[in-house]
């Protein structure tokens, strides 16, 4: 097998992973040396299906031990399999990080024999990077559930990033879909590399040199829609990763039908897009708006209104929360209005200590005032001819289209779902 | 009073001279051109001369008496592509010598609110181009050659710079007809007419064809979405990208004009 065909067998088996960010940690680069690492990360192209391409992702080998019903990579599948000799795929990363082609490496891999097998293959593709090679660009690892703990400090003192995957949102799935993983094996992992950063910050605290584990800190990925969790479980679950694990992102991936099985959606079915737009919405409400996942979703509504982002959502539903003065009201109250986002709202807070802001301000400050404009007031007024009633916002904020309580269901049509477009390309 | 044109060398040090001759002559002018932009025929011209130390003075002004932010932000404007930025810029620093540097957080004055547009543009072009150029090797000398609608290399040297400090590299804008020298952790943008890369090599080749396949091999064939592509990479930057561009030959030499 060439090289072209290994790359391209082992790039195809790692497409499903959803995270390609380089994100979240700043390194100069050193005379001498090739690599740098900025901490607002650098996409570098942008394939067919809107994603950004950031990392070489590729896996390691993809000969798996595991017969995960929805993996390409299952032992049980009939597909070509390869594996990267460690200083193949360094020279690899090294040509085309030296063409400017990406930011470093996204390395994953099956499980090829056992984990700590596969692990010890990773490390020493990672330490030839790294050591010999003096490798100064990005580096995104997988955890190997299972894998002995002194492999991955050792794979967290080399790379930037660790991710372990929770792979399914609830334990009844894990079991039925994942029969070779558990609840525990993941969650273990996951806590051992977050003691780990904790305790690489309180050194470097102390000892300016000290070395740095995963520094730009760790991530995990869930699949949607090939199980039957709802909308409300998924942003519990991440709500409760964020503050028990500290994780810097939870991403989502839409199940691409790959496999058949009686346990999965069928092969034709379409990756649900547009629920995982919505969920990443939700995400961001969460981490950058202080909603908690509560608030989003109750128990009687468990998922998220396709036709309607999360946060206009909420506020149809809190009515009683506004219209917000925006010459007057504190940060916590902006951010809740939808059409204002984190940025607006810190650029209102400056403005208006020039003077009173209204609604043409507004809209060169970046207020997206199709959605403001039924949410707020300016100098005690609400803009002419809105009304604050729902009957009118819900039309206008999902694209005129009144709501229906009930609908023809149709075989062919496109539904009002597949016309809305998702764009969420810079995961 | 009359209305003059200024015309200056297009330098930021040649545009300081221009707000100091407008200050100290309190002129209005009506419009200020840089090098052998399109000459006016209604008002008379008049040429600004650069002098390093006229520069110097009003640099040190609006660094005092405005603020060091709104010099860097005056700079990055000169930058932009948008069109009449000098008179733009002089309305706003008349506007900061009155009222201070809280000048720059009034977007929602429409002066302000032009050329931070413009500069966010800007700014936003030079990150896009920290991830699009696109390097041939030739033994530690990488070359590449870039359309920009901004002035971006001032803003990408210290990226490049830093990355790539083993290797000597060159970034040619061919729009404004520049070049982002670097080499040895140093860099400079300098005038440059013309400059054509050589053909690729045989390395060079497999590269570009290994990364073309990996291009192809991570989309996901069911999610397919090309407005979002064209959204977060449009069209404009397609034919600087190798996995956007068909395969050339290794005897066709690529020429950059």
């Amino acid at each position: 097998m060439d090289l072209m065909d290994k790359l391209t067998v082992l790039a195809e088996a790692a497409r499903y992973d959803a995270a390609c960010t380089s994100s979240g940690v700043n390194r100069r680069g050193r005379p001498g040396a090739l690599g740098s690492a900025a901490a607002c990360g650098i996409c570098h192209s942008f394939t067919g299906d809107g994603r950004c391409v950031s990392l070489l992702k590729v896996l390691q080998s993809n000969a798996c031990a595991y017969d995960c019903r929805y993996c390409v990579n299952r032992r049980g599948k009939d597909v070509p399999r390869a594996t990267f000799e460690p200083r193949e795929l360094a020279e690899l990363t090294m040509g085309f990080y030296r063409r400017n082609y990406i930011e470093g490496l996204f390395l994953s891999s099956a499980v090829r024999g056992t984990p700590d097998r596969t692990c010890e293959l990773m490390l020493e593709t990672l330490r030839l990077l790294r050591r010999e090679y003096a490798f100064g660009g990005y580096i995104h690892a997988k955890a190997i559930p299972g894998a002995d703990p002194a492999l991955i400090a050792q794979m967290g003192m080399l790379a930037d990033r660790l991710s372990v995957n929770i792979e399914l949102p609830s334990e009844g799935s894990l079991a039925a879909l994942a029969p070779d993983k558990s609840r525990l094996a993941i969650l273990g992992p996951m806590g051992q590399i977050q003691g780990g950063i904790l305790r690489s910050r309180n050194e470097l605290a102390l000892y300016r040199h000290a070395p740095r584990f995963a520094p730009a800190g760790q991530s995990t990925q869930m699949i949607i829609g090939a199980s039957p969790e709802s909308d409300r479980h998924i942003l519990l679950l991440s709500q409760a990763l964020y503050r028990r694990y500290q994780l810097k992102r939870v991403f989502f991936s839409a199940y691409v039908p790959v496999v058949e099985d009686p346990k999965l959606p069928a092969l034709d079915a379409k990756p649900p897009l547009l629920r995982e737009h919505r969920l990443y919405q939700a995400d961001w409400l969460m981490r950058f708006y202080g909603f908690q996942a509560e608030e989003l979703l109750t128990p009687d509504r468990p998922n998220l209104d396709p036709m309607l982002d999360p946060k206009c959502q909420w506020a149809l539903d809190h009515l009683e929360r506004f219209p917000v003065e925006v010459n007057t009201a504190p940060q916590e109250a902006l951010l809740r209005v939808p059409g204002i986002g984190v940025k607006s709202a810190w650029r209102i807070l400056q403005n208006r200590r020039l003077g009173p802001l209204d609604f043409a301000g507004l809209g060169r400050i970046g207020v997206v005032m199709k959605r403001a404009m039924f949410f707020i007031t300016c100098r005690g007024r609400m803009m002419p001819g809105v009304r604050m009633e729902p009957r009118f916002i819900y039309p206008a904020l999902t694209g005129g289209r009144p709501p229906r309580p009930y609908q023809q269901i149709s075989l062919f049509d496109p539904t009002p779902e597949d016309q809305l477009q998702c764009l969420t390309g810079q995961l | 009073m009359d209305a003059t044109v200024y015309r200056y060398d297009g330098s930021f040090s040649g545009f300081l001279c221009c707000i100091y001759r407008a200050i100290r002559a309190r002129e209005e002018p009506a419009l200020i051109l840089a090098g052998d932009e399109m000459p006016a025929l209604l008002f008379p011209e008049l040429t600004i001369h650069t002098d390093p130390d006229q520069a110097r003075r009003v640099s040190r002004a609006i660094a005092g008496k405005i603020g060091p932010q709104v010099l860097e932000f005056a700079q990055r404007a000169h930058l932009t592509a948008l069109a009449g930025r000098e008179l733009y810029l002089l309305a706003l620093l008349r506007r900061g010598f009155r009222e201070g540097p809280l000048v720059l957080e009034d977007m929602a004055d429409p002066t302000v609110c032009r050329l931070r547009r413009a500069v966010c543009h800007l700014e936003r072009e030079a990150h896009l181009y920290k991830g699009f150029v696109r390097f041939q090797v030739r033994g530690e000398a990488l070359s590449a050659v870039i359309q920009p609608k901004n002035r971006v290399l001032p803003l990408l040297a210290e990226h490049f710079r830093e990355r790539f400090a083993a290797q000597a590299l060159l970034i040619y804008d061919e729009t404004h007809r520049e070049a982002l020298l670097c080499a040895r952790g140093r860099s400079r943008v300098v005038p440059l007419q013309d400059f054509r890369q050589d053909g690729p090599g045989a390395e060079e080749l497999a590269f570009q064809r290994l990364w073309r396949g990996f291009f192809q091999a991570v989309s996901i064939p069911q999610r397919e979405n090309p407005l979002c592509q064209r959204t977060h990479m449009p069209k404009r930057y397609w034919d600087q990208l190798t996995e956007m561009r068909p395969a050339a030959g290794p005897s066709l030499p690529q020429r950059a004009t």
